[in-house]
């Protein structure tokens, strides 16, 4: 008897622990809701308190309107929302409502996820949110109410939309008020670049009663990206106009490479030799060995009031208010830029950094869900202009729907929309942004210097950098072969619906034909052509004037002399 | 007599496996053939099949895919019409899957051919028409297509195909790969042809896309004047589709005339012109803030130079 336990003692516990499971998780589920109501389940990655609240509050406005639909949140951790993701979809237990676009999981995973999984929005995205009535948005398409057109959630690939964003973001910098004061007895911190180091330097300076010194920012190897991409970055704009080769207006990788092939650009070009020189006395203010530590270690040291600032976005803002609550009140300030007058910056200054509305924290409705449509009446709520308003407030965010109020906190987060872009573009991929990456760090800490970095990279990324170009071209190729199976199904719904030519989705399709298929081929000749001849103007990028133009100019100036009387 | 030993080992190994198992098994077994006793149900409707072949392709769900068009011809409702649109969709499936080693050319193309055969009049016969050149056109990643090959086989699209969509778009593919060489004299060939066609075709839908290989032509022969009249035909011709944002954003554009007329043609009067719609129009543009820099700049050099030129 026993010995027969023993053998079927794996499978007794194995079905014993199934059927708790099934019964805690069936008890749990039924405590949500009451047996007979529409379930709607959000899966999302946010853990902050005020997240999970805030979506409980929305749920029960929504209950009031609809009395049989009730939300449960799937609130999972960030480290491993990916793999959950990909559970869930592939085994058809997603929920009905899912976050998307968190970057743990490649690009071209989230697109298979959205074509295979999740329905499309962009029939949504073009009617008007009956939940704006009488509003100002009233009537309006709904992707037109969001701050930013919903094109972060338009999937060029597809052409359509997948989601609809409830939260714009930004980043700003942190700081402790008392505590600047109390150390350099400043109300306001300076805006200027020289006068923020100043500041900084005065307070590294100053000692804690334990006898070590203030560190002026807390900083990690999470932080340093968001000084590069709001601040020094500033300096990298007269770039664009050695390498803007398809006049775009933004700087490519490809292009940066082509240009640094063609002797247009390189690491020596003064105005990223200038940002080099701004990052060394940037870095010089964080805490030692800020590159090996991870987010939480610098939050941790901000909130101990050992550093007076801090680099972040506005999903900390609430928690870092919350934590500094009775100790010190927290200031948000832009970055400080170099001036256009400081001697030796102020040339490679034209304006502040552009930043682009961002938004996210956005919901797609999957194809598992058995009420889509309820799910999808659930987003709307939540994307009209009241209910975002409120949803936000409680999260300490910001809302993505236009004409929303916002924490006066926030405020210091509106976009700057009018300034010039960044235009510095190593990442070629393979060994070369390897190499790039380990002798940047050690520039960061010190380690060589400006003339050793550029010594010792610009032959890397010249010679071996090219099989790394290379390899982007056959992802070129590559991403043909997937344009086309798109347009096969393009053009297949086209002829299946009956559509004439100049429906939506001939149009879909002719312009991803044109863009897409017919042209790159050209540009890549281009591209080539200019790494192995150089430029045909040499020494001139695309946005500098060539004698022969000058004396185009002149000559129209004549002209219109002559024709003044 | 193999057979019966067979079943006699069979039957000495189940009796060897447990009785709880066996009843284990045989719990397992009786939906299954339960299940394999139920009447087959199947979708009849060929318009319905299709329908859903197409929507299994555009999920990447091959297999599926391929079934579907499959059972199109043994649906008791489909006629020719459904025939051919299934064996176009599964020529498609086996030319365009993914991973690209799991497409079967050889059974896609004769499928494609068939049907040019077959149902030359059909609606789909001139898209398995460019269907076929297109595989020429398209070699795995890493080699390097035929080009005499390609444009052959664009030409026979065209030629069978004059007036179709179809052939409009192999038209822009064949004329691509002669610009693409950098070459004076082939760009000069592919400039000739392409405006022919916009002469011929001045309602064609491939308009503007014609255009825009102009201007790349136009580009590589250095005219800049003509550059920027094919930019702005381009734009004008363009289609635009309110509902993609892509689509309905004329920003990039505008800056690329804008820029072009600058410091290709040195025409600032049409350059001023494209820089303020961009600052008018798209007031959330990133390129705002050096529209408006290219706005002063202008005026700077021109002031500069009126100042030269005085006597």
């Amino acid at each position: 008897m026993i010995e027969r336990l023993q053998r079927w003692y794996p499978f007794v516990a194995i079905v014993v622990i199934f059927a708790w499971s099934a019964f805690a998780i069936n008890r749990y589920r039924s405590s949500l809701a009451p047996a007979d109501a529409i379930v709607l389940r959000i899966g999302h990655w946010q853990l902050e308190a005020s997240v999970r609240e805030a979506l409980e509050t929305m749920a029960e406005d929504y209950r009031q309107l609809h009395p049989n639909v009730f939300i449960v949140q799937d609130a999972i951790p960030e480290m491993v929302y990916g793999q959950w993701t990909t559970t869930q979809l592939m085994g058809g237990t997603a929920p009905d409502l899912l976050q998307i676009g968190l970057g743990v999981l490649p690009r071209h995973l989230w697109l298979q996820y959205y074509n295979r999984y999740c329905h499309s929005m962009t029939a949504t995205a073009n009617e008007p949110n009956p939940y704006n009535d009488g509003t100002e948005l009233e009537g309006a398409p709904l992707r037109s109410t969001i701050k930013d057109g919903m094109r972060w959630t338009y999937v060029e690939e597809m052409q359509e939309y997948v989601a609809i964003p409830l939260s714009q973001f930004g980043v700003r910098l942190f700081y402790n008020r008392e505590l600047l004061r109390e150390l350099t007895g400043l109300e306001q911190p300076p805006r200027d670049f020289r006068a923020f180091i100043e500041t900084c330097n005065a307070i590294r300076a100053r000692t804690r009663p334990d006898g070590e010194p203030y560190t002026a920012i807390a900083a990690s190897k999470y932080h340093l990206p968001m000084w590069e991409n709001f601040m020094l970055d500033v300096v990298t704009y007269p770039a664009i106009r050695r390498a803007d080769f398809n006049r775009d207006g933004l700087l490519g990788v490809d292009e940066s490479y082509v240009a640094t092939r063609a002797g247009l650009l390189g690491l020596d070009f003064p105005a990223y030799e200038a940002k080099f020189k701004l990052l060394r006395m940037l870095t010089e203010q964080f805490q030692t060995g800020f590159s090996g530590l991870t987010r939480d270690e610098a939050v941790f040291q901000f909130i101990q009031r050992d550093a007076v600032f801090m680099a972040t976005g506005t999903w900390d803002a609430r928690s870092l208010q919350e934590q500094a609550d009775g100790q010190f009140t927290v200031g948000v300030m832009d970055f400080p830029l170099p001036g256009m007058d400081d001697p030796e910056f102020g040339r490679f200054v034209e304006g502040p950094l552009f930043e682009q509305p961002y938004v996210g924290f956005a919901f797609a409705v999957t194809h598992t869900s058995e009420h889509a449509e309820q799910a999808r009446d659930f987003l709307r709520f939540m994307a009209s202009q009241k209910q975002n308003e409120k949803l936000n407030r409680i999260i300490g965010w910001i809302p993505s729907v236009k004409g929303t109020r916002i924490d006066p906190m926030l405020e210091a987060f509106e976009p700057q929309l009018e300034g010039v872009t960044r235009a510095f573009n190593p990442d070629l991929g393979g060994e070369t942004w390897v190499n790039w990456m380990q002798l940047y760090s050690l520039y960061q800490v010190n380690q060589i210097s400006l003339e050793e970095l550029i010594a010792r990279y610009e032959p890397i990324y010249r010679e071996k950098g090219l099989k790394d170009f290379m390899d982007q071209q056959r992802d070129w190729r590559r991403g043909m072969h997937l344009q086309e199976e798109t347009l096969a199904g393009l053009r297949a719904l086209a002829m299946l619906s009956g559509d004439d030519e100049g429906s939506s989705r001939w149009v879909k399709y002719r312009g991803i034909t044109s863009l897409r298929q017919v042209s790159p081929e050209i540009q890549r000749s281009r591209q080539m052509r200019l790494i192995d001849e150089g430029p045909e103007n040499p020494g001139l990028g695309p946005y500098e004037y060539t004698p022969e133009v000058l004396d185009k100019v002149r000559a129209a100036l004549r002209r219109e002399a002559e024709m003044t009387p | 007599m193999p057979t019966t030993l067979y079943m006699l080992s069979m039957r000495r190994n189940v009796k060897r496996i447990s009785r709880p198992v066996r009843r284990w098994l045989m719990w397992i077994a009786c939906p299954a053939l339960l299940t394999a006793c139920a009447p087959v149900v199947r979708e009849q409707d060929p318009d319905v099949l299709l329908e859903q072949a197409w929507h299994a392709f555009r999920l990447a769900d091959y297999r599926m895919a391929l079934a579907r068009f499959e059972r199109v011809p043994d649906s008791p409702a489909a006629g020719e019409h459904h025939r051919i649109a299934a064996l176009y969709g599964a020529s498609v499936v086996r030319d365009m899957r993914q991973p690209i080693p799991s497409q079967d050319d050889a059974r896609a193309a004769e499928g494609y051919r068939r049907i040019i055969a077959e149902a030359p009049e059909h609606a789909l016969a001139p898209w398995s028409a460019l269907a076929l050149a297109r595989m020429t056109h398209l070699v795995p990643v890493g080699e390097e297509p035929d080009y005499e090959r390609v444009r052959a086989a664009y030409q026979e699209v065209i030629d069978r195909y004059p007036d179709h969509m179809a052939g409009h778009e192999a038209l822009l593919y064949q004329q691509s790969t002669w610009i693409m060489t950098l070459e004076p004299e082939a760009t000069r060939r592919a400039l000739a042809r392409l405006q022919d066609f916009v002469n011929s075709y001045p309602a064609s839908p491939f308009l503007s896309a014609a255009y825009q290989l102009i201007g790349q032509g136009q580009e590589t022969l250095g005219d800049a004047d003509g550059q920027l009249e094919a930019r702005i035909r381009e734009l004008e011709t363009m289609e635009i589709d309110p509902s993609s944002p892509a689509s309905a954003d004329l920003s990039w554009r505008y800056w690329q005339i804008a820029t072009t007329a600058e410091f290709m043609a040195g025409r600032f009067d049409v350059a001023r012109v494209y820089y303020q719609k961009l600052i008018d129009e798209y007031p959330l543009d990133f390129r705002k803030f050096p529209a408006r820099q290219a706005l002063a700049r202008m005026d700077a050099l021109e002031v500069q130079l009126r100042r030269e030129l005085s006597p």
